[in-house]
């Protein structure tokens, strides 16, 4: 267990070093996110009550996008015939590979999230109450399932011919459940809901992230098969 | 429930429609693939006749 | 395979009549409410065959047989087309009944769903080039689609609860007759399916024997 764990730190730790190198996906995404924010402003000016019914929706429609360019890179490095040529040489289980790249994205889309939330905050006037650890919980767990159910339909997409087309195709039907609880949890603290009425979103959050915690456990290594 | 009527004969009409067009493609597709299959089976027999035939004469 | 093809097509005529003629019509909703057999008859259809897609991508897994990967692909197809059919009747029952072509009904919305991801399980399968490839990675989609559906649905009918709906579908207490009507059409239904999948499989069994010709003459 601890040695997986460190393995999974390793490849983390590579893949976030050769990230730092160039910080391609990472200036892209931190843009992107920042743009959005932008012409979303512009495109749907809302007013004060409007604004708050949509926040939620932005905020999470703009990580999911953001998070897509990041996503789509994680395996297209390696992408043809010999899928992760360097990794697979070294006799490290399929699953850690997995993993490895997952909290590689998880860091980097985490980072991009926190960067742009007071950025949102401050565009469309939407106090976030920081000291509520509901809204943690809803950013974590909704990240958490997206990077999961995200970097697996990546190295899916990767065995195919133009995986960057194809990664958000199937990528977001899949995603759905965690599109609907991450909005609405959000949504239900900002709008200050029972925890009662927002249990269940939170409880699907949870069962998509088990699911994709678990999934790679038994299928992942039938992706990187060559 | 003139309009209902209507409804009900779209409905069946689409149906049947999305059903035939469906087993039409499927006929049209297995007729392409068996006539390519024929073309590429004598493709096939002539290339290796033609192949034997130097080895038997030599 | 001739038998199957005649009963099958006995058993959709008979569902025709039973569906539009022989089953009384109902006292509310009247003549409309009929679209109703053919569009539960697709409907458990269209799970029928995803459950098939699951089953056959796992077979694929385990076995690497490509008989399983073949039924898996032709059952995708097949489902696809059906739930299409759904998704067509669903709205014009919608639109005769409440008033609307759509709306976000958590059933409705979960077939939708339903039919995004196993659309993108054909165009996955379309966008891979090497036979055992497509088939192992469409095994592994195949299978995580189908575990991902009863998680949206739950996702959608909770999200429904908090935005509640002025639609109501109408409760539907079937008569004896509707309920005869309605086991025959899906019974009608399923022999079509059967029919369907024979006939995919041979297709794809044939565009995979072309296949490897075509890479023989090439080699040779």
């Amino acid at each position: 267990m601890v040695r997986f764990a460190r393995k999974v730190g390793l490849i983390a730790f590579r893949e976030l070093q050769a990230e730092a190198r160039t910080k391609e996906a990472f200036v892209a995404m931190l843009v992107f996110a920042l743009l959005v924010a932008v012409v979303f402003s512009f495109a749907l000016n809302p007013g004060r009550e409007a604004r708050e019914e949509i926040f939620p929706g932005l905020l999470w429609v703009t990580f999911f996008f953001a998070g897509l360019l990041g996503l789509g890179r994680s395996f297209a490095g390696d992408r043809g015939f010999e899928p992760l040529g360097g990794l697979l040489l070294a006799p490290v289980d399929r699953a850690a590979i997995f993993f490895g790249k997952a909290a590689a994205n998880l860091v980097l889309v985490g980072i991009v999230e926190l960067a742009a939330l007071p950025v949102f905050s401050a565009f469309f006037d939407i106090r976030l109450p920081l000291s509520d650890g509901r809204l943690w919980a809803s950013l974590v767990l909704g990240t958490l399932g997206f990077i999961l159910g995200g970097t697996f339909m990546a190295a899916l997409a990767a065995n195919a011919r133009a995986a960057e087309l194809l990664l958000p195709l199937l990528l977001f039907p899949v995603l759905v459940p965690v599109v609907i609880a991450a909005v609405q949890t959000t949504g239900g603290v900002l709008a200050r809901a029972l925890t009662e009425e927002l249990a269940f979103g939170y409880r699907i959050l949870v069962v998509y992230t088990v699911v994709f915690l678990a999934a790679p456990w038994l299928l992942f290594e039938y992706l990187l098969e060559s | 429930m003139q309009t209902g009527l209507w409804f009900l004969f779209v409905a069946f009409a689409v149906v049947w429609a999305v059903l035939f067009g469906y087993l039409a493609s499927l006929r049209a597709r297995q007729q392409r693939l068996e006539v390519e299959l024929r073309s590429l089976d004598a493709a096939l027999g002539r290339r290796e006749g033609e192949t034997d035939a130097p080895a038997g004469t030599s | 395979m001739r038998i199957l093809i005649r009963v099958a097509a006995a058993a959709m005529i008979a569902g025709l009549y039973l569906g539009l003629v022989w089953a009384p019509e109902d006292a509310i909703l009247g003549q409309v409410q009929r679209i109703f057999y053919p569009h539960v008859a697709t409907a458990w259809n269209a799970y029928l065959a995803f459950t098939v897609v699951l089953v056959g991508s796992i077979a694929y897994l385990r076995t690497r047989n490509e008989a399983w990967d073949r039924l898996a692909a032709s059952s995708a197809e097949i489902g696809v087309v059906f739930t299409t059919l759904v998704l067509l009747t669903g709205p014009i029952w919608a639109r005769a009944v409440w008033g609307v072509w759509w709306t976000w009904d958590p059933r409705l919305t979960t077939t939708l769903i339903l039919w995004f991801i196993y659309v993108g399980y054909l165009v996955l399968r379309a966008a891979i080039d090497q036979p055992d490839r497509r088939a192992r990675i469409a095994a592994v989609f195949g299978i995580i689609g189908f575990i991902d559906v009863p998680i949206v649905h739950f996702s959608v009918t909770w999200w429904r609860t908090i935005h509640p709906s002025v639609i109501r579908p109408g409760k539907l207490d079937l008569e004896p007759a509707m309920l005869v009507a309605l086991l025959v059409n899906v019974a009608a239904f399923t022999l079509l399916y059967a029919v369907l999948v024979a006939c995919r499989t041979r297709l794809e069994r044939v565009s995979a024997a072309v296949a490897a010709l075509r890479e023989r003459l090439r080699s040779a």
